[in-house]
């Protein structure tokens, strides 16, 4: 694939945003918050014949750039992604422009149902050569760059050859594609499966990465064992704030999300958060991307 | 080493019902916590926000069953219907007909057509948006031409048909009012519901069934005479121009020819 090969434009690159909610919708559309240039929907949420949401997307649209990240491709799936879903996004890209557009390392649909959630995936050979076709046909039907999603999760196979890492970074090597890196989900993974933090940002390259997301996540024991749980339902912890930091000082600053889908604060707490990653953002020097991109 | 296809087949299998996690707990490792633990954490995230979905479409079938018992029953309904495409905005289409199967309960009339109810206006808040029929328009067209009038009904509208008290029943159990349910019921009428969403809010009104009969007679495509023939045989006493009003002012029609 060569969509999205050599030169990468970087939107938003010194932007933090926020994943648009419902509950804070009216508000974001009658007061725009000063200095936030863009949000994040879930593409499946739009993917409406008409009504409300739409009206308030259009709106949305006028004050703000857009980030779609898609939850239904299921491109970790053995089987390839349903073209009349990707048809059905396209329409939706078409029609809003958004200056991101991404989706997830993961799966989700089995013989045609949708199970609602993001499945880890074992780390083989032949994962790997079917999740890059499955991106390289997501990227081909959309007409333009996809970024994809490092996973986290709560289980690994016996079966996998490869760290998770590498395997993220050969599916951007194959495909062509971006990557959203998830500071949150590289905690809770590296938490809940023991792998180095460090091994990640050596691992996947500067060139590639064109989004960062930034979550809260729970702790809970089972069996007596901690884990950590992906739930974006709090604040970003000091343990990912730091890990934040360390990404910026690899890669340079990148369009920053704070993802906050259940237990829904109030706009204000979240723009605080918005914040909080800004002036990180703003204290970033460039980085080695575009040396790496050349 | 089994394939990646087989790998989610039996993952899919176990994380739906614990009782076929043999088939995928040997591909797991353990690492301090059995897989059958690791697995449940996503079994509990595909159930638990399914039913979060179906809670939030259904919240006066919910009432009237009451959420312990509304509980189960969307679980059972999610193992035997799962989401068909990722958009959760389409789930939840054949609650009703499940709840139709699943409860006889002579204490819950009409429940399964108070969730058709709920799922009408669900599938009306995001049905195509369409202008509706400018009552100037059709003022502007000679009576003459009325009879052999064709209308295009607008594409969220949608009707509802009960034994019971349906209308009644929903917006008592929305007003959390026992007493509403329960007088509706001593009354033993039978309602028809009209839904639609000509701009941006589902408006949703009982209507007679001689009028429901004249909806759909349009719907079909029948001309005004024979569409207003149909409501009469129901209700010979039908006011047809009282009810076309009624539908311009509500926006239930698109256009005529």
């Amino acid at each position: 694939m060569t969509a999205v090969g050599g030169k990468r434009s970087r939107p938003l690159e010194r932007q933090a945003g926020i994943g648009l909610r419902h509950p804070h919708v009216v508000d974001l559309i009658e007061r725009p918050p000063a200095g936030l240039a863009w949000l994040e929907v879930h593409t499946e949420n739009y993917l409406v014949d008409g009504g409300p949401r739409l009206h308030q997307l259009e709106r949305i649209r006028e004050r703000y750039a857009l980030s779609f990240h898609g939850v239904g491709l299921s491109l970790g799936s053995a089987e390839p992604p349903d073209p009349a879903h990707l048809a059905r996004v396209r329409q939706l890209a078409d029609r809003f422009a958004p200056e991101l557009l991404s989706e997830h390392i993961a799966w989700s649909i089995e013989s045609g149902h949708y199970l609602n959630d993001l499945f880890p995936i074992p780390y083989t050979e032949e994962a790997l050569s079917l999740v890059a076709r499955n991106v390289e046909i997501a990227q081909e039907a959309l007409g333009r760059p996809l970024m994809v999603e490092n996973p986290s999760s709560y289980l690994r196979f016996v079966d996998s050859t490869m760290a998770e890492c590498e395997f993220v970074a050969e599916i951007a090597r194959r495909a062509g594609c971006g990557i959203l890196l998830d500071i949150n989900n590289i905690h809770v993974s590296a938490h809940n499966h023991g792998f180095a933090v460090a091994d990640y940002l050596e691992t996947i390259p500067a060139a590639v990465i064109g989004e960062f997301h930034l979550a809260g996540h729970a702790s809970c024991e089972i069996e007596g064992s901690p884990i950590l749980i992906d739930d974006h339902a709090s604040r970003v912890d000091e343990p990912v704030w730091r890990l934040f930091e360390a990404a910026l000082a690899r890669y340079g600053p990148r369009a920053t999300l704070i993802e906050w889908d259940n237990a829904i604060p109030p706009l204000e707490v979240l723009l605080e958060e918005r914040s909080a990653a800004q002036r990180r953002l703003e204290l970033a020097t460039p980085g080695p991307a575009r040396a790496d991109a050349a | 080493m089994p394939t990646l296809h087989e790998v989610q087949a039996a993952f899919a299998r176990g994380v739906l019902d614990p009782a076929l996690i043999g088939g995928i707990a040997g591909r797991l490792v353990g690492d301090g916590i059995a897989p059958e633990r690791r697995l449940g954490v996503y079994r509990n995230n595909v159930l638990a926000s399914l039913r979060s979905v179906l809670e939030g479409r259904f919240p006066a079938t919910r009432r009237r069953l009451g959420p312990e018992r509304f509980a189960p029953l969307a679980l059972d309904f999610i193992r035997t219907e799962l989401p068909a495409r990722p958009q959760l905005s389409t789930y939840g289409a054949g609650f009703p007909a499940f709840l139709e199967r699943s409860i006889e309960d002579r204490a819950l009339p009409c429940l399964a057509d108070v969730a058709r109810l709920e799922w009408a206006r669900e599938d009306a808040y995001h049905a195509a948006d369409a202008a509706s029929l400018n009552p100037r328009t059709l003022a502007s067209i000679p009576a003459e031409r009325y009879p052999g009038l064709r209308f295009e009904l607008h594409p969220s509208l949608r009707l509802i048909r009960s034994a019971g008290p349906v209308h009644t029943l929903w917006r008592a159990a929305l007003d959390d009012s026992a007493e509403g349910s329960d007088r509706a019921l001593a009354s033993g009428r039978a309602e028809q519901v009209l839904v639609v969403r000509p701009e941006l809010t589902v408006a949703t009104r009982p209507i007679a069934l001689a009028d429901l009969l004249l909806v759909e007679a349009l719907a079909q495509g029948l001309p005004l005479a024979e569409a207003a023939a149909t409501a009469q045989s129901a209700d010979a006493g039908f006011d047809l121009q009282a009810a076309l009003a009624h539908h311009l002012a509500g926006g239930s029609f698109t256009g005529c020819h």
